[in-house]
C-alpha cells in the first residue's frame, strides 16, 4: 500500500499552516492511519511545539538529509496517538541546506510505511516553498479572509499549478461569522470567486484554538471547539468522506441566535 | 512680474522664467527683449534666468544673442533654455533616439553658463542634471499655475497627461541634446536649427520604470505608427516582476510571447504575479486576478472577471479596447493612456456570479467604461476612468 504526501500552504505567513498540518495530522491518525506531520519550515521550527513534542527533540530532518541518522531516529512518536509521528525541522540551519530531490527521496520512502505524509510548508515562495512542495502529491492552501492572504494564495496557486500540482483545495482559517453577517469579512462565496477552486473547510476564530496550542495539544482533541469540530470535518473530507460545507453560524442559546440575526453576535463559534 | 507683448516674464527668487512667445519673428523677441529690460533696468541685479523659448528652435548663435542681452543688460545669466515638448520631439526625430521616448518626462535644455562662448549647447546625463529635470518641472507649474502662456501649459500638460505622476514617482529620463557646430548656420528654418541628439546610455530611474507609466511613445498619430518597430519594443519593456531565474517554474509567461501578432488565447485563471506580454490581441478564457498583468499589442478579451492589469494597445494603438464579462479592475491603460475607476463610495458591491459584459476604449484622451451591446467601430457613452 502506497501513502499520499500533502503540503500545507499559504504565501503568507501566520495564517494556520502550522495549526492546520497538527490537526490535519492528528485528524488522520485518530481515524486510524499511519500518519507522519513533516515540519520543513526550517530556521523557524514550530509544528513540535504545537503538538507539545518540542522536549523529546534529538534529530531533525537536516539530520536525516545529510546522513547524520536514520530516518527512524528523527521520528517523534506523538503524545496521544501510537501512530502519529512528527519529524521536525532544524532549528539551526536555514532553507538552502536542503533540496527538493533529497526531500521528495525521503517522502517516497515514507510512502512505503505510512498513509498519509503532512508536509508543514514555511512561508513565502522561495527554496524552502519550492522544497515543500516537490514530494507533494496533493495540496492544500490556508488563507484568512483578507486580501493580503488572498493575494499570495492566488499566487501560490498560480505556482502549484505551473509546478503540476493541480486543482489544490482551500481551507479558510480564522473566520468570524458575525464580521461576515456584517458585512465587514469576506464570505466564502468571495474568495472561492476569486480564487476559483475548491474549498475543503472553513475554520472559524477560536480561543480555544490558542489554548490548546499553548498547552501542545492540537484543537482537534478538543471535542467543544469549534474550531476542532471545524478540522475533524475537514479531516473526514481528506479522507474520501462526503461532509457537505455548512456555513459558520453562531451556536448556542436563544439570545445568542438573536444577536447573530441582527449582526451584533459576540461569540462566533460553530462548525462548518 | 511684468508683461510686455512677446516677452512674459515669472520672477521667482533670484530665478526668473522669461517665456519668448514664439510665433514672432526673432528680430521682434529680440527687440522685446532689449526693450524690457531697458524699461526695467535695476531690477535685476544677479540671478540666473531660465529661458522657455516655446515653438520656436533656436540656432545656436541666436542662444549667444540672448545671452548677450541678458548679460549686457541687466548682468543676469541664462541657466537653461528649455522648449514646448513638440520641439523636442522634432529634434529627437530619428530612429536612435525615438527608442528614448517613453518616458514622458523629456527635456530639452542647455546648459549656456557651463558653455562659455562655445556656440553649441550641450546636455550631458551627469548626475547634476537631475537638478535641471526638477526645474523643467517646476517651470511648467509655474507657466501653467500662474496663467501665463496658456497655450504651453494645456499643450504640456496634454502632451504629458503623466507629468505629475512622474515627478511623484520620481521618474527622470534624461536626453543629452548635442547641438553640433555644423548646423549653426543661423536662420529661423527649423530644419537648420534642429540639434543632433545622441542616444542616452541607461538613464537614471529607467528601472523604475512601472508597468503603469512606460508608454511607446506620445499620443501623435505618426509616433503612434514609427514606435511599431521591434526597437521601440525592447524600450518599453517594464522590468521584470518576479525575482527568481527563468527556466524554474517561477518565472511563469514574464517575457514576450513570440512577436507575431496573432491572437494568444489563454486557457486559465490569470494568477497574481503573472505576466502575459503579446503583441496581439489576448482572449483570457477565466479571469484575471488582481496581481496579474496582460500586456497587449491589440485588444483584450477576458471571459471571466478582470480585476488584474490591463493594457491593451500597448504599442501606441488609441484604437485598442479592453472587454471583459466582468470589469472590476481599477486601473485600465490604452496606448499611453492610465485609467482608473471612479471611486464608489462605501463597500464594493458584490455582483456574485452575474456577468455584466463591458467594453473600456479610449475617447479623447480618456479612458471610458461602457456596457457592452455589440462590437463597433466608434464606441459612445460610458463612465470616464480619470487618468
Ligand atoms: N482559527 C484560529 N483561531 C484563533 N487563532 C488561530 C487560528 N488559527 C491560527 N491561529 C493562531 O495564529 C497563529 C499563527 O498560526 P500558525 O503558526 O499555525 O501559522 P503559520 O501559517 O504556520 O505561520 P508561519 O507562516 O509563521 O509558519 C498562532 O498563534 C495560532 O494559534
Ligand atoms: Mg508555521
Amino acid at each position: 500500500m502506497k501513502g499520499k504526501t500533502i503540503v500545507i500552504t499559504s504565501g503568507k505567513g501566520g495564517v494556520g499552516k502550522t495549526t492546520t498540518t497538527a490537526n490535519i495530522g492528528t485528524g488522520l491518525a485518530l481515524r486510524g492511519h499511519r500518519v507522519v506531520v513533516l515540519d520543513t519550515d526550517i530556521g523557524l521550527r514550530n509544528l513540535d511545539v504545537v503538538m507539545g513534542l518540542e522536549n523529546r527533540i534529538v534529530y531533525d530532518l537536516v539530520d536525516v538529509i545529510e546522513g547524520r541518522c536514520k530516518l527512524s531516529q528523527a521520528m517523534i512518536r506523538d503524545k496521544h496517538l501510537p501512530e502519529l509521528y512528527l519529524i521536525p525541522a532544524a532549528q539551526t540551519r536555514d532553507k538552502n541546506c536542503i533540496n527538493s530531490e533529497q526531500l521528495t527521496d525521503l517522502c517516497r520512502n515514507l510512502e512505503l510505511e505510512f498513509d498519509y505524509i503532512i508536509i508543514d510548508c514555511p512561508a513565502g515562495i522561495e527554496q524552502g516553498f519550492r522544497n515543500a512542495i516537490g514530494p507533494a502529491q496533493e495540496a492544500i492552501i490556508v488563507t484568512t479572509p483578507e486580501v493580503s492572504a488572498l493575494r499570495d494564495a492566488d499566487r501560490v496557486i498560480g505556482l502549484l499549478e505551473a509546478s503540476e500540482l493541480h486543482r489544490p483545495k482551500l481551507i479558510i482559517n480564522r473566520i468570524r461569522p458575525g464580521m461576515v453577517k456584517r458585512g465587514d469579512m469576506l464570505d466564502k462565496d468571495d474568495i472561492v470567486d476569486l480564487l476559483a477552486v475548491e474549498i475543503l473547510g472553513m475554520v472559524p476564530a477560536d480561543d480555544r484554538l490558542i489554548t490548546a496550542t499553548n498547552q501542545g495539544v492540537p484543537v482537534i482533541h478538543d471535542k467543544k471547539a469549534p474550531s476542532g469540530l471545524a478540522f475533524s470535518r475537514i479531516t473526514a473530507r481528506i479522507d474520501g468522506d462526503d461532509v457537505p460545507l455548512m456555513d459558520l453560524e453562531p451556536k448556542g442559546g436563544l439570545m445568542d441566535r438573536v444577536r447573530y440575526l441582527m449582526g451584533i453576535n459576540r461569540s462566533e463559534y460553530t462548525h462548518a | 512680474m511684468a508683461k510686455t507683448e512677446t516677452i512674459q516674464v515669472l520672477g521667482r527668487g533670484t530665478n526668473v522664467d522669461f517665456t519668448i512667445d514664439d510665433a514672432v519673428p526673432f528680430e521682434l523677441a529680440e527687440r522685446s527683449l532689449r526693450e524690457y529690460l531697458m524699461a526695467c533696468r535695476g531690477l535685476y541685479s544677479r540671478g540666473t534666468v531660465s529661458i522657455n523659448v516655446g515653438r520656436r528652435i533656436l540656432a545656436p548663435d541666436q542662444m549667444s544673442t540672448i545671452r548677450g542681452i541678458l548679460n549686457q543688460e541687466t548682468g543676469l545669466t541664462v541657466s537653461r533654455y528649455w522648449c514646448s515638448p513638440d520641439v523636442l520631439r522634432k529634434a529627437l526625430d530619428g530612429p536612435e533616439c525615438r527608442r528614448a521616448l517613453p518616458s514622458p518626462n523629456l527635456e530639452f535644455a542647455a546648459d549656456v553658463s557651463a558653455e562659455s562662448g562655445n556656440s553649441a549647447g550641450f546636455v550631458s546625463p551627469k548626475v547634476e542634471q537631475q537638478e535641471e529635470a526638477v526645474e523643467l518641472e517646476d517651470g511648467v507649474g509655474s507657466v501653467r499655475g500662474q496663467g501665463t502662456e496658456k497655450g504651453h501649459g494645456q499643450q504640456l500638460s496634454m502632451l504629458f497627461p503623466e507629468l505629475d505622476e512622474a515627478r511623484d514617482a520620481a521618474l527622470t529620463v534624461q536626453i543629452p541634446i548635442v547641438m553640433t557646430e555644423t548646423v549653426s548656420e543661423p536662420s529661423t528654418d527649423v530644419e537648420n536649427g534642429k540639434g543632433h541628439v545622441e542616444e542616452a546610455p541607461a538613464v537614471s530611474g529607467e528601472e523604475n520604470v512601472s508597468p503603469g507609466t512606460v508608454t511607446s511613445g506620445p499620443g501623435s498619430a505618426t509616433t503612434e505608427e514609427e514606435t511599431k518597430e521591434q526597437d521601440a519594443w525592447q524600450v518599453v519593456e517594464p522590468p521584470q516582476t518576479s525575482s527568481v531565474p527563468e527556466n524554474e517554474i517561477w518565472s511563469l509567461t514574464d517575457a514576450w510571447s513570440t512577436p507575431d501578432d496573432h491572437t494568444l488565447l489563454i486557457k486559465h485563471t490569470c494568477r497574481s504575479g503573472e505576466v502575459v506580454k503579446h503583441h496581439g490581441d489576448v482572449v483570457v478564457y477565466g479571469d484575471v486576478n488582481p496581481g496579474a498583468e496582460i500586456v497587449a499589442g491589440g485588444d483584450i478579451m477576458v471571459l471571466g472577471a478582470l480585476r488584474g492589469m490591463a493594457h491593451a494597445g500597448a504599442e501606441g494603438n488609441p484604437k485598442a479596447t479592453i472587454f471583459a464579462l466582468k470589469l472590476e479592475s481599477h486601473r485600465l491603460q490604452i496606448g499611453s493612456h492610465v485609467g482608473e475607476a471612479p471611486r464608489t463610495a462605501g463597500k464594493p458591491k458584490r455582483n456574485g456570479r452575474s456577468v455584466n459584459p463591458q467594453i473600456a476604449f479610449l475617447r479623447r484622451r480618456t479612458i471610458y467604461v461602457a456596457p457592452f451591446t455589440q462590437r463597433r467601430e466608434e464606441y459612445g457613452g460610458g463612465t470616464p476612468y480619470e487618468g
